[in-house]
């Protein structure tokens, strides 16, 4: 791993090493902060991004995407790989969080998800240790910090007149060299300098195993209680940074057609619902259940990663005022 | 309207008429309101209600069928309790409503910055937001719902008690001159505002869950057979959903706004919701919401209901059926 | 498994419908026979009883299908319930009609613990299938390493039961004891009557040494399995088939997970003991 120091106006300078790669920020748009292209020249020196509404999933596993084409009468089919190659710049140490949790569903168990491996492949992360907290982020309560590489392919730290750039990415690594003026190598992000993070007094979480979590698996009084005003939309899912179920369809046009995926919600009655028309998961209470221990059992049991990554979207969108750090504490408090 | 006067009022509601439950607001840790099911006297020591709350808690009646239930109902909240008497949705013996008045609701992603800031109170037309040791005082009226802004009936038309207060008067008219303008632009114009509107959406429902109307336990939009649109969120399927919504809460909607503040992406709901309401209100002469026994506007029909549509063809046929 | 497709597994291979038929008097259910096209990917195919394929039909979509054939022959064989639009698509299938399959999928059928057992297998409806194909196949591999096999079958009337070919050649068979019975009396019905947790009730087992496979609707799973552990049956010798809305079919798209557990991968077939451990969200 390589700590690499660059004067500030030869970071931006830098990015021209990257030509076949296409460049996207988050980009304030009205009252949204999107992730869109954008041209190299036009970024801010001061390596200042909003946090994205949506967050930066949508760029490796999109809403909505084509896995291959077909002739519906002929054994014949195409399969759509994205080859665009991008550099993400700006994302968020806890956007890098989020994405290590998609990796491991599609990437670390076998058969590995084409689709996302080669859009991984093919993209840069490099995220910006967080200038400032936002109002209901909690990554810090979370036991990680907005310091964090969090397996993304390079992080920024802001050292005031230069950056410090932490990559494990011999593309990244390479091609900055010869703008830095110092190169060191490191073996993670506790030996370098970084710069004023910022401060504030952590709020703890009571954060459980995951076997202890599992053990809350059959309380069905504990998943009534959260989910009483749960509204049962997908807004928290659908912009939930580890939030990867997806659904299967088809698309006609005429005699062609293609198969798409499309993000798909566990708070959603029809994402269970069987064509007999039995449900497994009838009501919200199941379904709570199915999301709240899927981030915080399930996936640190099987993968070694937290299904949180703290970034506070599920709180500012929820149309019912549902505070997952309220859940949390609800969730430790009953009795085991 | 004191807090104290809300607790009491609700708490002897759900001792008189022996209620299972009773929905309310109760004050979450960023110190927004956020709704709540109270099961006992004890815990309605909690209720509260003051501009920090969003959504019209009409739409979690359906719910808890055969149950009785109590509710705080401002204005828009006791018309959308009269349209589901009315559609037969719940019975009104097995409701019991608490009127509160209202000032309108804030709008939290007009706070732009300051959405994720701790809400204190309000009270006087302002109201006070902290972030660490900064105390902010804002008033009221810059970051009302659009649709409180228009709001024509603050105060509820339907209770069993009321708390006394003032709810907010003169509606602003912005929102009828907003879609005046929209219904004057060509349609070109028109169709790209609303493609703009479109693009935003990524299709989680928020806006149909959080509304007490949409309570179809099957929506169009997860039919399979036939398949009225992809799930894919592009533009036209997108407008499939918007519009179709629209069409369907056409004389139904009370405009409470709920919906659109629902919305994660910002998506200009009320503007499609408010021009329904006003051709149904300038067509058959029909507000939602206001009288039980009423029959919805659009299912029921008259014989001296507007027929332009045939360019007066139907004329004979109304002959003919007299 | 999945090593039969080496890149991306979402892509279904070609099959042909090499024949069709009406499995029910309600013609409800339609039994398809399908052969791979390519050779290669013919010969590399290999599934054990208990796994199941994802059957595609291009424009309409997918659905998962228990194999109800022995590995053993050369056809896959399914059969199709008509509830849905993709299993309305397949019953519109005929011969020659080229459609897609993906799998096989999830586990199967543990075929290798039962040296020397009993076998008591319990199927009602239309989910017979995949231990229609573990019935077929261990008569016809493993008969000489297994005891005795109890099969209670049921069926809403006589005229639902599955492939009645295959029954009628295991009523020839000394090794099967073949229980069959329908929910009420039907004229011309000389089988037994009524429900299948009743009927397991009545057939006697050697407790200690015999496996159970249980596959039916949710209702007849859940008030069977009582009925065996009170007969002194261990937990972990009662398997039950799970049924799901899976699409993916490898584990990726979640809508089948229950617990640390995914029926298309680490199941569909979970031990009662298993089951326990889990909220009934099947």
């Amino acid at each position: 791993m390589l700590f690499l120091k660059l004067a500030r106006k030869k970071l931006l300078e830098a990015l021209k090493e990257f030509p076949e790669y296409s460049f996207y920020t988050p980009k304030k748009e009205g009252e949204r902060v999107l992730l869109k292209e954008t041209s190299p020249d036009g970024l801010p020196e001061d390596l200042r991004f909003e946090r994205s509404t949506a967050s930066a999933k949508e760029l490796l596993f999109p809403q909505a995407e084509t896995m291959f084409y077909f002739l519906r009468y002929k054994p014949s089919q195409k399969p759509v790989l994205d080859e665009g190659k991008r550099l993400i710049l700006g994302l968020r140490p806890c956007d890098a969080h989020g994405i290590q949790a998609l990796e491991a569903n599609f990437l670390k168990v076998e058969p590995i998800d084409p689709y996302f491996k080669r859009r991984r492949e093919n993209t840069l992360l490099v995220t910006v240790a967080c200038l400032e907290f936002e109002d209901n982020c909690f990554c810090d309560s979370l036991g990680s910090g907005p310091d964090r590489l969090n397996g993304a392919d390079a992080i920024i730290y802001d050292l005031n007149d230069a950056v410090g750039v932490l990559s494990n990415n011999e593309i990244i690594s390479q091609r900055l060299k010869d703008y830095a003026f110092q190169i060191q190598e490191v073996r993670g992000e506790d030996e370098v300098e970084k710069g004023s993070l910022p401060q504030r007094t952590v709020e703890p979480l009571p954060i459980l195993s995951p076997e202890e979590y599992l053990s809350l698996i059959l309380e069905e009084k504990l998943w009534d209680k959260i989910s009483s005003t749960c509204l049962g939309c997908a807004s928290c899912t659908y912009l939930c940074p580890t939030c990867y179920c997806f659904d299967i369809q088809d698309i006609n046009y005429g005699p062609a057609g293609k198969r798409i995926r499309t993000y798909d919600s566990c708070m959603f009655n029809l994402y269970t619902l069987e064509a007999s028309g039995h449900n497994p998961r009838p009501t919200l209470k199941e379904r709570w259940r199915q999301r709240f221990l899927h981030k915080f059992s399930y996936i640190p049991y099987l993968h070694g990663i937290l299904g949180c990554t703290g970034c506070g979207r599920c709180i500012e969108v929820c149309p019912a005022g549902i505070d997952m750090r309220e859940v949390i504490k609800d969730v430790a408090k009953f009795p085991r | 309207m004191r807090t104290d006067d809300l607790i009491l009022k609700c708490q002897e509601a759900f001792r008189e008429k022996e209620l299972d439950l009773f929905l309310g607001f109760e004050r979450s840790s960023s110190g927004f309101l956020k709704p709540a099911v109270f099961t006992s006297l004890e815990s309605l020591e909690k209720i509260s209600w003051d501009p920090s709350a969003s959504l019209n808690l009409a739409t979690f009646i359906p719910r808890f069928k055969g149950k009785k239930v109590g509710i705080i109902a401002p204005g828009c909240v006791s018309r959308s309790l009269v349209i589901l008497i009315n559609e037969g949705q719940v019975s009104r013996d097995r409701l019991t409503v608490v009127g509160v008045p209202c000032q309108g609701l804030i709008e939290r992603k007009k706070l732009g910055d300051l959405k994720g800031v701790r809400f204190l109170d309000s009270q006087n037309g302002k109201f006070t937001l902290q972030r660490g040791g900064q105390i902010v005082e804002l008033p009221l009226e810059d970051y009302l719902s659009e649709s409180c802004l228009d709001c024509d009936h603050s105060g509820p038309v339907l209770y069993d008690y009321l708390i006394e207060g003032s709810s907010r008067k003169n509606p602003s008219g912005n929102l009828e001159k907003r879609v005046k303008a929209l219904v004057e632009l060509s349609p070109g114009k028109r169709l790209l505002y609303f493609k703009k509107e479109a693009e935003k959406c990524i299709r989680c429902y928020a806006c149909r869950q959080a509304c007490p109307m949409c309570y179809c336990e099957s929506c169009f939009v997860e039919s399979s057979e036939p398949r009225w649109l992809t799930a894919v969120p592009e533009v036209a399927d997108n407008l499939i959903w918007l519009l179709t919504r629209v069409y369907h809460l056409a004389g139904r909607c009370v405009q409470c706004g709920s919906c659109a503040r629902a919305c994660p992406e910002g998506v200009d709901l009320m503007s499609l919701l408010a021009w329904a309401n006003q051709s149904v209100s300038e067509l058959f002469q029909y507000q939602p919401g206001l009288e039980i026994g009423e029959k919805p506007a659009l299912g029921e029909y008259r014989l001296e209901d507007p027929d332009f549509f045939w360019g007066g063809g139907l004329t004979e046929g109304k002959k003919c059926c007299s | 498994m999945w090593q039969n497709f080496p890149v991306n597994p979402y892509l279904p291979i070609p099959v042909r419908v090499e024949k069709v038929r009406f499995e029910s008097e309600d013609r409800s259910l339609k039994t398809l026979w399908l052969s791979l096209l390519d050779e290669e990917v013919r010969k590399n195919f290999y599934f054990r009883p208990g796994q199941f394929i994802e059957l595609s039909v291009p424009g309409k979509g997918e659905s998962p299908f228990g194999i109800a054939s022995s590995p053993r022959e050369e056809l896959i064989k399914i059969t199709v319930n008509k509830t849905g639009t993709v299993t309305r698509a397949i019953h519109q299938l005929d011969q020659g009609d080229i459609v897609g399959v993906r799998g096989p999928f999830g586990n199967y059928y543990p075929i290798e613990d039962l040296l020397g057992a009993n076998l008591f297998i319990i199927s009602g409806g239309f989910a017979f299938t995949t231990l229609a194909s573990f019935t077929e196949y261990v008569l016809q591999d493993w008969s000489d390493k297994v005891k005795d096999i109890d099969l209670v079958y049921g069926a809403r009337t006589p005229g639902m039961l599955l492939y009645k070919d295959l029954l009628e050649e295991w009523k020839g068979n000394p090794r099967v004891k073949l229980h069959l019975t329908v929910d009420r009396e039907y004229p011309g019905w000389t089988g037994l009557v009524g429900f299948v947790p009743d009927i397991v009730a009545k057939v006697d087992v050697d407790p200690l040494n015999t496996y159970c496979f249980i596959c039916g609707p949710p209702i007849m799973i859940r008030l069977t399995i009582p009925r065996l552990i009170e007969k002194g049956i261990s937990k972990d010798r009662i398997y039950t088939s799970l049924e799901r809305r899976m699409k993916c079919g490898i584990g990726k798209c979640g809508r089948c997970n229950i617990g640390l557990k995914y029926v298309c991968r680490d199941g569909p077939i979970f031990k009662v003991s298993e089951l326990e451990k889990l909220p009934a969200e099947y």
